[in-house]
């Protein structure tokens, strides 16, 4: 194999974006159903998803902006996105109503806002919004697979696998987003206020207090345990799944002409093979599948469930920019 | 221990409805989606349609056609023509170089980053294997108008006519880079400078809907090009392609469910220089 024109005229930023997006609808699936699962107890760590899963939208809008050669008129979303058969135009409306839906969640979730304007309301306006964006989440993810899979041009991404893989890697980055703020943030909301200390009490009651707060500490503790175990229960079926699908892709791309089984050559054996092999499937994939299975069995160095989120998400990036790259069109 | 179990709340996460409510929404929303996304290529592209037929077999690269594209749409000229490949008898009286066409002040030849935006249609030759011998072989590249660039382009830059050309309103294009990824052509190109809309050829749709004939179709010498319906555009290609025999033939009637530029080669479609298409 002589020098091999990789598929360039999508750079970095439409790579960027492809994980962004993904990485966004997957943090705002995963935020909504914990919203509606758990959301009182888990307030911090739906305010923490929703702003994330927004910030992340409008992150890989800048990446899309910056990509295209006529970024003014690109933003003028009413006269640029008006061809309802390109998924393209669907994708632009998806991230509008997104960054919507999902701005105004966060913002009924911030208490200082949401609580302060909805007052009463906000537990059944949360409720919707969590839906909403949750729904919006799980669409964009899928659709920045779809966007490649209809170019009939290129096989490597000219197959329905592609959208599975896509939304599989985003669904396992969105937990590994969340995994990695239980890990390091304060998902519970803040803990009630303790008693003032000079309050005139009897011991009896203080005692009482004290047993009371130390059974919550003990009631927190079991239901972090509890969402974080489920998560990673989650995130070892995706990756798995994202395995057999990568796997399956890479098998009937290599038998899909000269073109398919040169994009499959590039990743697994060509100049994309270090990264493909390194930071994909060993990082991105084993190594995490590794380690959440010893968290399932009880191994809670917090090391490792500071690892495993951070590597999914290392692999998920690599992902976009590995298939992107290596998306070689049928005239070579 | 047992007052962490104790301390379970009654509102836990159901692991199966957790698991549950990811997976069908994934699977549901993937396979709902998947089903609606690849663009149908229309099944009868002929009928109501106009056309290009170029005949290999008749051109001998002179290069007019490209010279016509590009005075007929305002791109600089940095093609010569090539008189000596004409017979005496196709030269136009009193021709005898590009000048005839643009005067004495031929602009300065455009960078190789824009030579691509600024060249719609380009008149390539190469050599063929015929036998034990290799052959002279004129392939022409341009827009072959099978509309894949106008069901991707968001913003209807790329928007096909009830003809079936496929005509560039550039003043919508955002630059986005999708028909050219659409394109199994290697056809819209960007310019590096200035105004960077994409550019690639309009089918002359002005001069279409003035009655006349694109200009790298009226001024072929050699009746390597005609235009007319593409019913009979087939027709006459097919035509051809039995008249000069061997692996002659037609591509373009039923590639891409039928495309507006159809080609009589001698040769194979992969010897002649057609890319591979989808299915």
């Amino acid at each position: 194999m002589g020098e091999i024109a990789l598929q360039t005229s999508w750079g970095v930023q439409i790579a960027l974006y492809l994980f962004l997006g993904g990485l966004a609808g997957g943090t705002a699936l995963v935020t909504g159903i914990v919203q509606l699962k758990q959301g009182e107890r888990f307030k911090n760590l739906v305010r923490f998803g929703a702003w994330a899963a927004v910030l992340l939208l409008l992150a890989g809008v800048l990446c899309l902006v910056t990509e295209v050669t006529m970024p003014l008129r690109a933003m003028q979303l009413w006269r640029a996105f008006t061809n309802p058969i390109s998924w393209m135009t669907i994708g632009a409306w998806l991230l509008v109503a997104g960054i919507v839906a999902t701005g105004l969640f966060a913002l009924a979730a911030t208490p200082a806002i949401g609580g302060k304007v909805l007052g009463q309301k906000a537990p059944s306006f949360k409720r919707v919004l969590a839906i909403i964006s949750a729904v919006l989440g799980a669409c964009i993810a899928i659709y920045t697979g779809i966007l490649l899979c209809v170019l009939l041009n290129h096989p490597l991404w000219n197959t329905p696998l592609l959208p599975v893989l896509f939304t599989v890697s985003a669904f396992d980055t969105g937990i590994a987003l969340i995994c990695t703020y239980l890990c390091l943030g304060k998902p519970l909301g803040a803990a009630k206020e303790a008693p003032a200390k000079d309050t005139p009490s009897e011991p009896d009651a203080v005692d009482g207090e004290k047993a009371a707060t130390a059974m919550k500490v003990t009631e927190d503790a079991a239901v972090l345990a509890k969402m974080t175990a489920l998560l990673e229960e989650c995130s070892v079926g995706l990756i798995a799944a994202e395995a057999v699908v990568l796997a399956v892709l890479l098998l009937m791309t290599s038998g899909a002409g000269e073109a398919g089984a040169l994009s499959a050559w590039v990743l697994t054996a060509g100049p994309l093979a270090v990264p493909f092999w390194v930071i994909l499937i060993v990082a991105g994939l084993a190594v995490p599948l590794v380690l959440e299975l010893l968290q399932l069995k009880g191994n809670h160095a917090k090391w490792m469930a500071l690892a495993s989120p951070l590597l999914i998400l290392v692999g998920g990036c690599a992902l976009r920019f590995l298939i992107l790259y290596a998306g070689l069109p049928l005239a070579l | 221990m047992t007052s962490i179990q104790t301390a379970t709340p009654r509102s836990s996460v159901s692991r199966r409805n957790f698991l549950g409510a990811l997976g069908a929404a994934g699977a549901g929303l993937v396979a709902a989606a998947a089903a609606t996304a690849v663009p149908a290529l229309a099944a009868d592209n002929l009928s109501g349609k106009k056309g290009i037929l170029f005949d290999a077999t008749k051109c001998v690269g002179c290069h007019y056609c490209e010279v016509a594209c590009k005075k007929a749409n305002g791109l600089t000229c940095d093609v010569a023509l090539d008189l000596k490949a004409l017979p005496e008898s196709a030269v136009p009286s009193g021709m005898k170089s590009a000048d005839v066409l643009f005067g004495k002040n031929r602009p300065a030849p455009v960078t190789e980053d824009d030579r691509d935006a600024n060249r719609w249609l380009r008149v390539v030759r190469t050599t063929v294997a015929d036998g034990d011998s290799k052959v002279e072989l004129n392939m022409r590249h341009s827009c072959t108008h099978c509309g894949l660039c106008a069901s991707v382009c968001p913003s209807g830059a790329m928007n096909k006519r009830e003809d079936g050309i496929i005509d560039v309103d550039r003043e919508l294009c955002i630059g986005c880079g999708y028909c050219y990824q659409a394109c199994p052509f290697d056809i819209p190109h960007y310019p590096a400078e200035g105004d960077r809309a994409v550019t690639k050829c309009t089918g002359c749709a002005g001069r279409v809907d003035e009655g006349l004939e694109p200009a790298c179709v009226s001024i072929c010498p050699t009746g390597a090009l005609a235009f007319g319906d593409r019913a009979s555009v087939a027709a006459s290609g097919e035509a051809r392609a039995a008249e000069v025999g061997g692996n002659a033939h037609l591509f373009g009637k039923t590639e891409l469910g039928g495309i507006g530029v159809m080609t009589v080669t001698a040769h194979s479609s992969q010897d002649s220089g057609l890319p591979p298409l989808p299915n």
